[in-house]
């Protein structure tokens, strides 16, 4: 195993927030670490990190401690931060410097980033008249352009674990293309990553392994599709011409979502979708007992959206009560 | 290979340098300090000439001087007014009248010329020499043009009488020595115990004034123009977020030497452009103004700090005024450091940094208000030594007070060891705080928080 992280906790006075969390990098790929905001998700990375001091767990790094100085890391922090008023080139300069890359290296790295990441423009700013153009900025830079420069940070010093805090919000989509791009890229190269997010359906994309995070636990852990099993195939979608309300109440079955495109039910398994796709075609409990004209009729396991926001609103609930 | 805590220090010390170095505002500063040097001098020397005010070069509208010499001085020459002791003078004619005193003095009522009478006599039984300028009602000649002669007519006599007494200079700084007397209260104690000593403690010289004050300010300027950018940096890294990054490569310490390293350079650098830029202005203005050769105009230079019988600047004291400076800086800045890994951002920072600006000033006003108490009425012995040791006030104290001689070397150095020690203890402090803060988030701490922070040696973020 490569990454090992075991029983990492944090208190803050009387507050924890990281109550003793374990997981582990077994091969390269990208591992989820999801939660709801505050839920301590960047605590935990920081704290791998070595960057806050932790109240109890180890973090390894191919069997020993991990310590950053001495592993090749990347990160790209939640809150995002570059020098606002220096050049973009010195900048990174200095945090390859900071790595031991060297400055030859360094500048080789920085234009093949440069151009994969489409910001050949604001490193080198094309030639107007006479005068050379002036070195840009961070500050001249957009948001999204900025959020470039630092995975290009990250990624400088080629590192064999990247530490990814929520890299794709404020994205537009044609960005958020390109990320998702390089982190494939980075996946195929055998890279170990960790990344934290909120859109689910990017974690869908990327991770086999998932954490997620609720006030500073781990209320669901392991290998996605494992975990879509174990909830097995409950989620029934049913579009049809006519309305089936009374079919639904007939058969006491549970409307999550109601949409345009259809009506999201909950199921128990198989046998009571069986039962309830033969009314359909039969319309037997119907007031009107007449076969309803099936457009969709879908039966699948809970999505990870689902599935997290189900853990989190049980918590909510728990805590309420 | 284990990296130590200060690994990558001096990266960070390029990064800062070469980042402060090129910074607009740095040179935009860095010229206004040049051009103030610069022209300081120059100006300050022509509005006090252009005001009558002390100066070498003395202008006097009187054409001519008659002189009617009763005295019978064999050996002054009434013509030889450029021995008159000030390096320059503009020297009027110069006649010598056979007319009587009372038939000078009816022409002078009459006359509307530029002219006025020396009359040179003698009183046996006062034992005095009169030197007496007289100038008629209706002259055009003002009461300054009469003062300009007057210093001249003085001097030129003074010089002579020293020629003719063939009085070398030295002996003469000698004759005109103070002969002063102190008491010296001894207890006497039994062998073995030693005996303390209560001296009555003189107050400073103009010399010395000078000499202490000049270093106050250069201190004060060395450890507030360093304490100011190492603050702005840490408060810009904090707010814009680039520090969580910088952190995965670098100790949060050696973040925090780098850049008190390259501030102390550049700080330094800024201080002896300012002394190169005063010291070119006044050689080029002496050179340019007077005619003077370089080697006189930088005689002249060094007339401006002046060496003597009351200001010792050996290597010994220059090594130990160093060593102060240096550890002041690290002592104020290692302070500076901490209150700014507090703040959140740039505008929290004016509100936190009072407390270290009320410890600077009290730094820099201990200093001069003793020196001033000094220059007044003599400030207690006991004192001066009490401030020698004390960490907050001996960078600004000690230097100007060691090279005045007001303080021993023995005192200088058991105040260095105590600022050293402060300095060795407040850098764990700085460490360990520091890594705290550097995510800190949250209200403004108190002294008993950083010192809980000290104690628990945790890291963390209220807000995290």
């Amino acid at each position: 195993m490569s990454l090992v992280v075991t029983n990492l906790s944090k208190k803050y006075g009387e507050k924890t927030v990281v109550d003793h969390i374990s997981f582990s990098l077994e091969h390269p790929g990208v591992y989820a670490f999801l939660g709801t905001n505050g839920a301590g998700k960047s605590t935990s990375l920081r704290m791998m990190l070595g960057m806050l001091a932790k109240d109890s767990g180890t973090v390894t790094w191919k069997g020993k401690p991990l310590d950053t100085m001495e592993t090749n890391v990347g990160y790209l922090a939640e809150e995002r931060g570059l020098y606002p008023k220096f050049t973009l080139m010195d900048q990174l300069l200095y945090f390859a410097s900071l790595k031991n890359v060297s400055k030859e290296d360094a500048k080789k790295r920085i234009d093949y980033w440069v151009e994969r990441l489409e910001l050949t423009e604001y490193f080198h700013p094309p030639v107007v008249g006479k005068k050379k153009p002036k070195p840009m900025t961070a500050d001249q830079l957009s948001k999204g352009n900025q959020q470039k420069v630092q995975l290009l940070a990250a990624l400088i010093s080629d590192p064999e674990l990247l530490i990814l805090d929520e890299p794709l919000s404020g994205l537009d989509p044609v960005n958020m293309d390109l990320f998702k791009q390089v982190i494939h890229e980075q996946v195929d190269a055998g890279k170990y990553i960790i990344m934290s997010s909120h859109q689910m359906e990017v974690v869908e994309e990327f991770c086999e392994d998932i954490t997620i995070l609720h006030h500073g636990k781990a209320v669901v852990q392991g290998n996605l599709n494992e975990i879509k099993k174990s909830y097995g195939r409950v989620n029934m979608f049913v579009k049809t011409e006519e309305p089936i309300d009374d079919l639904i109440e007939a058969s006491g079955l549970r409307v999550i979502n109601k949409t345009p495109n259809g009506i999201q039910i909950r199921v128990t398994g198989q046998e009571q979708a069986d039962e309830f796709l033969d009314m359909l075609v039969t319309g037997k409990g119907s007031i009107e007992p007449t076969r309803k004209t099936i457009v969709r009729f879908e039966l699948r396991e809970p999505s990870l959206h689902e599935i997290f926001v189900e853990k989190a609103g049980e918590n909510v609930e728990d805590e309420a009560q | 290979m284990k990296h130590s805590r200060f690994h990558g220090t001096g990266k960070v010390f390029n990064f800062t340098f070469s980042q402060m170095m090129k910074a607009k505002g740095f040179r935009f500063t860095l010229i206004l300090m040049i051009l103030f040097s610069a022209c300081y001098y120059p100006i300050s020397q022509f509005f006090s000439r252009r005001g009558g005010g002390v100066s070498e070069v003395e202008e006097t509208s009187i054409e001519t001087l008659y002189v009617i010499d009763e005295s019978g001085l064999s050996f002054m020459d009434w013509f030889a007014f450029d021995k008159a002791g000030l390096d320059r003078i503009e020297v009027p004619k110069i006649v010598s009248s056979d007319m009587t005193y009372d038939a000078f003095v009816e022409k002078l009522k009459e006359s509307e010329e530029k002219i006025a009478l020396l009359h040179v006599h003698r009183v046996a039984d006062e034992g005095t020499f009169y030197y007496t300028l007289v100038q008629g009602a209706k002259t055009p000649i003002e009461k300054k043009d009469l003062e300009v002669l007057q210093k001249a007519i003085q001097g030129s006599v003074f010089t002579q009488l020293l020629e003719y007494m063939k009085v070398t200079k030295e002996q003469m700084t000698l004759l005109n020595m103070e002969i002063d007397t102190d008491t010296n209260y001894v207890e006497v104690k039994t062998i073995g115990e030693p005996a303390d000593e209560k001296t009555d403690n003189k107050g400073v010289n103009q010399d010395q004034y000078t000499f202490i004050m000049l270093l106050v300010v250069v201190t004060s300027m060395l450890i507030s123009m360093s304490g100011e950018y190492v603050s702005s940096s840490i408060v810009m890294e904090k707010s814009s977020k680039v520090v969580e990054y910088l952190l995965t490569s670098i100790r949060p310490i050696a973040l925090l030497f780098g850049k008190i390293a390259a501030v102390f350079l550049v700080t330094l650098f800024q201080i002896l452009i300012m002394v190169f830029s005063y010291v070119a202005s006044v050689v080029i203005y002496h050179v340019v103004a007077d005619g003077f050769t370089v080697s006189q105009a930088f005689e002249k230079v060094s007339s401006i700090i002046p060496v003597n019988v009351d200001i010792t600047i050996s290597p010994l004291n220059l090594v130990i005024v160093i060593c102060f400076l240096l550890a002041g800086m690290l002592f104020y800045t290692l302070i500076v450091g901490v209150i700014a890994a507090s703040v959140k951002n740039v505008e929290e920072m004016q509100e936190r940094m009072k407390s270290y600006t009320l410890l600077l000033f009290v730094g820099m006003f201990g200093s001069l208000g003793i020196t001033i108490m000094n220059i007044t009425s003599g400030a207690p012995a006991i004192l001066e030594k009490i401030a020698s040791f004390i960490p907050v006030i001996s960078p600004f104290l000690v230097p100007g007070y060691l090279c005045s001689n007001r303080i021993s070397i023995g005192i200088a150095l058991i105040g260095l060891a105590i600022l050293f020690v402060s300095v060795y203890f407040l850098l764990f402090f700085a460490a360990r705080c520091y890594e705290y803060l550097i995510y800190y988030q949250g209200q403004k701490l108190k002294l008993k928080d950083y010192l809980n922070i000290f104690k628990n040696e945790k890291g963390g973020n209220d807000n995290a």
